[in-house]
């Protein structure tokens, strides 16, 4: 066969498992739940600061916010002016805006009018980063990303009070989940591409020192200054499952034990550094992006690659969960 | 509608088509690349704004490509014959220090020390009553290496930089 021709049949077979390759609605089901129980974890970790972090008067100003704000974004100045019609003040409107936020986050998990619960978090999620831009991070990024996913992909096929009925077609659930995936598989390699490009993840200082820093330390670890090896492992480790994560996930008994890995990491980064939700937020998405890829029982097939699986592939294996 | 030998739907080829621009939104984002920069008017507004609205674009190098040293900020608030001690972000137990700690690393960075102490001044001012003056010392927490800390060196706290506010007498 030329080459040109079996780029050709990859491509035609890697477009079959897009569209084709039987997946659950279940695992977009774990998306939703899980992505709306950890941005209501973190809601409640921050109420007690919302004023301070996104009031009028917080931390960054509003009138100051607005400067550096993303010109498309709406901000919580803007969703204040709508409410100050009704005679409402500021920081009465700040509140009024996470409560819808955080009825809304309860009405996706329950599934719930999923599209307009997850529409109407979102848009709340965006004012918010927005305000405090400044001071978002990793969670607020990971936050935004799934909403959208949870308005644009069906969602709420299963474990849901209202079960979507439209766009849930099995091609829909196929090529959403494996955009989740794909998404997953960029994250890492990005981040582990980074990582690779500075000298202390290659002699293990990184890891010491993230481990040392009082903003992370949760357990005195210095005993283990004695076994340097340890930290140039962990470091390793992080490198290799980071870099390696878009090849080696999507096979069969490899990436189960790269799932694994992935999972304890971020349990470690929550044990060990503190961030919790940010881990949360990540094993959430793992969880629904592969688990029941490599655990879940709806497989039909048992190739060891799945480029194997997508040479095989032929139209009309698909079926509803 | 025909693509590589498989029969699609328009609503499919339509959908794919979007699936595949926006994993390419992700793509350059998590690389750090702008992508809106290579598009001429108006697709990089479009794509500025689509990449806002749906995290496409975000980058992800977290802890990379070294840690850099944390910072903390020591503030002294005198009230009366009262001095009132505290350090911010050495622990950070909660999302908002978190956050806190985050924005005043950024404003480090972009060398803005003096809106960083700015802001934890006004904060002080805000929280305790009948504060006179506020001085914020923002110091960096030097980690040793593993063979310092081996040869018993501790991490130590390295001052760059203090500003000392006062309330104006009110008129």
């Amino acid at each position: 066969m030329i080459p040109l021709a079996r780029i050709g049949a990859l491509s035609r077979n890697l477009l079959g498992a897009l569209f084709s390759a039987p997946e659950s609605g279940r695992s977009l089901a774990l998306l939703r739940i899980g992505i709306g129980i950890a941005l209501l974890a973190k809601l409640c970790l921050e109420f007690r600061s919302i004023l301070t972090l996104y009031g009028e008067l917080g931390l960054i100003q509003w009138e100051v916010a607005a400067i550096t704000a993303h010109d498309h974004l709406p901000d919580l100045r803007l969703l204040a002016s709508i409410f100050s019609r009704f005679g409402i003040n500021a920081n009465t409107s700040v509140y009024i805006v996470f409560a819808i936020y955080a009825f809304s986050l309860i009405c996706l998990i329950l599934g719930f009018l999923t599209r307009l619960s997850a529409a109407v978090a979102w848009i709340c999620l965006l004012a918010a980063c927005a305000t405090a831009m400044a001071s978002a991070y990793g969670v607020d990024a990971f936050g935004i990303i799934g909403l959208f996913y949870c308005v644009v992909m069906p969602v709420s096929s299963c474990w849901a009070l209202t079960p979507q009925r439209i766009g849930t077609a099995p091609w829909a659930t196929s090529l959403s989940i494996r955009f989740v995936q794909l998404h997953l598989c960029v994250v890492y390699l990005a981040s582990g591409y980074f990582k690779m490009r500075g000298s202390q993840w290659w002699t293990g200082e990184a890891m010491w020192r993230v481990l040392r820093m009082p903003e992370f330390r949760q357990y005195d670890l210095g005993w283990l200054s004695n076994v340097p090896l340890v930290f140039v492992g962990m470091s390793w480790f992080t490198l290799l499952i980071e870099t390696g994560y878009p090849l080696m996930i999507w096979h069969r008994t490899i990436g189960r034990a790269w799932f694994i890995c992935i999972i304890m990491m971020h349990a470690g980064i929550a044990i060990f550094m503190g961030l919790w939700v940010f881990s949360a937020a990540m094993i959430v998405l793992n969880v629904s992006a592969f688990y029941l890829y490599h655990f879940g029982s709806l497989r039909l097939n048992r190739d060891p690659l799945p480029f194997g699986r997508l040479l095989k592939w032929s139209p009309g294996r698909n079926r509803r969960d | 509608m025909g693509l590589l030998g498989h029969k699609l739907s328009k609503l499919q080829m339509t959908w794919l088509s979007l699936a595949f621009c926006h994993l390419l939104i992700v793509c350059f984002g998590g690389f750090g690349i702008p992508i809106s920069s290579f598009l001429p008017p108006p697709f990089d507004g479009i794509i500025s704004g689509y990449s806002s609205y749906s995290g496409a674009s975000a980058g992800y190098g977290f802890f990379s490509p070294d840690i850099a040293d944390q910072i903390v900020a020591r503030v002294e608030m005198r009230r009366g014959d009262s001095i009132l001690c505290a350090k911010l972000f050495e622990n950070n137990r909660d999302e908002a220090e978190t956050r806190l700690s985050g924005l005043v690393m950024l404003l480090s960075d972009i060398d803005r020390d003096d809106v960083a102490t700015k802001l934890i001044a006004a904060r002080c001012f805000g929280v305790v009553d009948d504060l006179q003056t506020v001085k914020v010392s923002l110091e960096y927490v030097i980690v040793p290496s593993l063979a310092e800390y081996r040869n018993g060196s501790v991490e130590h706290y390295r001052p760059f930089y203090e500003a000392e506010f006062v309330r104006r007498a009110s008129q």
